[in-house]
């Protein structure tokens, strides 16, 4: 028999795909330089059908790969050695929602957003926002233990996490975590987190659910230049004030928003800061002031603060538009994932426009500030010969640059394929063989989710050539 | 026996000589055993403090309060709220061998959220370093969520990266304690007002602090084992005048060896020996396995 009709036995046939444009469609997420094509595609509809396609790919020696909705940004679910993959995408059911203990358990395929929105009627919501939050998954944000703009104040995503279904890569299925934060014993649930799909497939998971604030206030302030900016950051912070969310937008963007939206901003404004303090009314006053005073004290040319819910949606689309209106700018755009501490925000995006120029490269910057999470955002024609390899050549300097500062090659992007080689200059090899062991701990076969984070596995090397050739 | 290395050769050189040691365990939670202790008094300093960043960096065996005087005059804190068990006097080795409960734990975090970063000794005598300096890293396996807690049975904590929050943050807990009705009840009130309110009469286990916040853990001492849930788990939401039931899923910190919840997790913690402390030589029977 086939491994489709193997599969098929297990999922049902209109669960299976095999056709090369579906092949196409899975052989990779939204990194772009590597592809690899998987035999199959399944869709399970549950925990026990995972459980099955898993014992079947370890007793037939096929490698499988886990995917949510392939949003992932550093090839986390590119099937690397093919075999199968096994999607979340028909796993998106509320399975329950506890209101008076603050909880919902749901399927790992369902949409982040979705959570949120089956819970704003009890004045609750999931507090990780990820930018693809309307497509990308629970499990998925699991995997990559995914931040968002205001996980500033809230938290990564493995705050959120209270329990797991967890179907190992030996096809074992364990429960993880208590439903409750903390505790004592070994935290396995904490590694899964993040760990990008290595150490099991979560088909399962009960989220924290957070209230809604109180009180919310908004502000959009425009800086001449990016070191004002990033010192007003800085600033903040130092003043003990630590807002729910802090995001930086550059010159580039402003350029861009001004183009695709027709967004008017101050003419000399070099840098925008949108800021964000929520909680009770009186704490959130307390810390707007503070907010306020940095940002005249440090050269603002426009405060503007949000007096409706509608102003401040109008103050955030600097924010959530202004990837989209890159795509003005460039036919591509390469987005990077770098973290350093806050204190150094200044001098690093000096270094980023260094960087970017001495590659004869255009760079802008739209980033998480208040974490110290940079995205620089390269933009370029990959027509142009050459230029892919700057770009490459330029993204490795400035992540370089992170970690002299002190800080790591990924703030919330992950490391998948893309940054795997990056790892050595965080980690020596005994830091990495500790790393190795963990894994194991779960996964101590080579057929789930492999050739992801670790550098050097075994039989990975020769494939590598093979993704960045499919990609090109 | 105990044995107090000063630097990282000597925590080497002690750990390759042991067959077993104990380490990282304050007095109390210690277990009736003989092994040979490998302590962090003499490991005490900071190696960096950078308070403009929320982050700081020292060797394990400074105690909290060393720590929290040390913040505070520059303005910083570790978030830890009350505990049932007075932790001033622990190092942070032993801080983060147990992950002790405290009142701020589900709005501030815990030992698990405040470690960025470590420098750990393995059993095999090796220094590792995991994490970083960062407040947000996904760079690696999370090798630290997996130490905190383990009692110092799968690696020895020498230097923490922990991240600190500023002294006067507003927002900061007020706790109330228990027999001050009115006062509760006033706060109750405001709960509700921000959709969150918790109501409860009676006092089971003598609750001796109440904590309200965004989310407050309640810390309580049952027959004198601490232990901790949160009111929003405990059911008590828009309930009212009912006593504090124990729920599905709170927990029992106790001292002595640590147990898996269920022995569908046995093979996972036992591999987690076997990978990171092939030797077995940390703290030896603290998981029962």
């Amino acid at each position: 028999m086939s491994l489709r009709e193997d599969l098929a036995r297990i999922v049902g046939a209109d669960a299976v795909r095999d056709s090369e444009a579906a092949r196409q469609v899975y052989d990779g997420d939204a990194y772009p330089i590597e592809r690899s094509k998987p035999l199959c595609i399944a869709f399970p509809k549950n925990t026990d059908q995972v459980a099955q396609l898993v014992r079947y790919c370890v007793a037939h020696d096929v490698p499988f790969t886990p995917r949510g909705a392939g949003t992932g940004l550093s090839g986390g679910a590119m099937p690397a050695l093919g075999g199968v993959v096994v999607s979340t995408k028909r796993m998106t059911a509320i399975l329950e929602i506890d209101v008076a203990n603050r909880r919902l358990r749901a399927q790992s395929g369902i949409a982040n957003k979705r959570i949120s929105d089956a819970v704003a009627q009890f004045g609750l919501h999931f507090a990780p926002d990820p930018s693809s939050q309307s497509v990308s998954t629970l499990g998925g944000n699991i995997a990559e233990n995914a931040g968002g703009p205001h996980t500033l104040k809230y938290g990564v995503t493995v705050r959120h996490i209270l329990s797991a279904t967890l179907v190992l890569p030996d096809g074992d299925v364990v429960e993880l975590g208590r439903g409750v934060p903390g505790g004592p014993g070994l935290d396995l649930l904490g590694v899964v987190v993040g760990s990008e799909g290595t150490t099991g497939i979560v088909t399962e998971a009960t989220v924290r659910l957070t209230p809604l604030p109180a009180a919310v206030r908004t502000t959009l302030a425009a800086f001449p230049s990016v070191r004002a900016a990033t010192e007003c950051v800085a600033g903040i912070i130092s003043a003990g004030v630590i807002p729910a969310a802090m995001e930086l937008m550059d010159r580039g963007i402003l350029g861009a928003l001004r183009a695709a939206f027709g967004l008017t901003y101050p003419e000399d404004a070099a840098a925008l800061l949108l800021i964000e303090c929520d909680g009770l009314p009186e704490s959130v006053e307390r810390e707007q002031a503070v907010v306020e005073a940095e940002c005249r004290e440090r050269g603002a040319l426009e405060v503007r603060v949000a007096q409706s819910e509608a102003e401040r949606q109008s103050l955030w689309v600097a924010r959530k538009k202004g990837i989209g209106a890159m795509g003005r700018l460039a036919p591509t755009i390469v987005t990077h994932d770098g973290v350093i501490p806050r204190s150094q925000l200044p001098q690093m995006l000096e270094d980023v426009a260094e960087i970017a120029a001495a590659h004869g490269l255009s760079v802008a910057n739209l980033f998480h500030a208040g974490d110290g999470n940079l995205h620089p955002c390269i933009y370029f024609d990959e027509r142009e010969p050459g230029i892919v390899e700057r770009v490459i050549s330029a993204g490795e300097q400035i992540l370089r640059k992170c970690v002299e500062l002190g800080g790591s090659v990924s703030g919330e992007h992950g490391i998948g394929v893309e940054k795997m080689d990056l790892l050595t200059l965080m980690f020596s090899p005994d830091d990495l063989e500790v790393q190795a062991r963990t894994k194991a701990i779960f996964n101590p076969g080579s057929l789930g989710n492999p050739c992801k984070i670790l550098p050097n596995q075994k039989g990975c090397h020769e494939h590598r050539m093979r993704w960045r050739g499919a990609a090109t | 026996m105990q044995h107090s290395p000063t630097t990282l050769a000597e925590w080497s050189e002690a750990i390759l000589a042991a067959q077993a040691v104990r380490h990282s365990i304050p007095p109390e939670w210690r277990m009736d055993d003989d092994l040979p202790e490998l302590s962090h008094a003499r490991y005490a300093d900071v190696v960096e403090f950078s308070p403009e960043d929320l982050v700081i960096t020292v060797q394990a065996g400074m105690t909290l309060d060393a720590l929290q005087e040390l913040l505070v005059a520059d303005q910083r804190r570790l978030p830890v709220g009350e505990s049932p068990m007075p932790l001033g006097d622990w190092t942070l080795a032993e801080l983060l061998s147990i992950n002790p409960p405290h009142t701020d734990e589900f709005e501030r975090g815990g030992w698990r959220d405040w470690l960025l970063g470590a420098k750990l000794l393995m059993g095999d005598g090796r220094i590792i370093k995991i994490g970083s300096r960062a407040v947000k890293n996904v760079a690696g396996y999370d090798v630290q969520k997996l130490i905190v807690g383990s009692r110092g049975t799968l690696a020895v904590v020498l230097e923490a990266t922990l991240l600190v929050g500023p002294a006067g943050h507003a927002g900061t807990n007020e706790a109330v304690p228990w027999g001050t009705r009115s006062s509760l009840l006033g706060q109750i009130q405001r709960g509700h007002e921000s959709s969150r309110g918790y109501e409860m009469e009676g006092d089971p286990w003598h609750i001796q602090r109440v904590s309200l916040t965004d989310g407050p853990l309640l810390q309580a001492a049952a027959d004198g084992v601490p232990h901790a849930f949160h009111p929003p788990t405990a059911t008590l939401w828009a309930r009212t005048r009912e006593p504090l039931p124990r729920f599905e899923g709170d927990w029992v910190m106790r001292p002595g060896a640590l147990v898996p919840d269920s022995p569908a997790l046995l093979p996972l913690w036992r591999r987690a020996k076997e990978q990171l402390d092939p030797r077995g030589v940390l703290n030896p029977g603290y998981l029962r396995l």
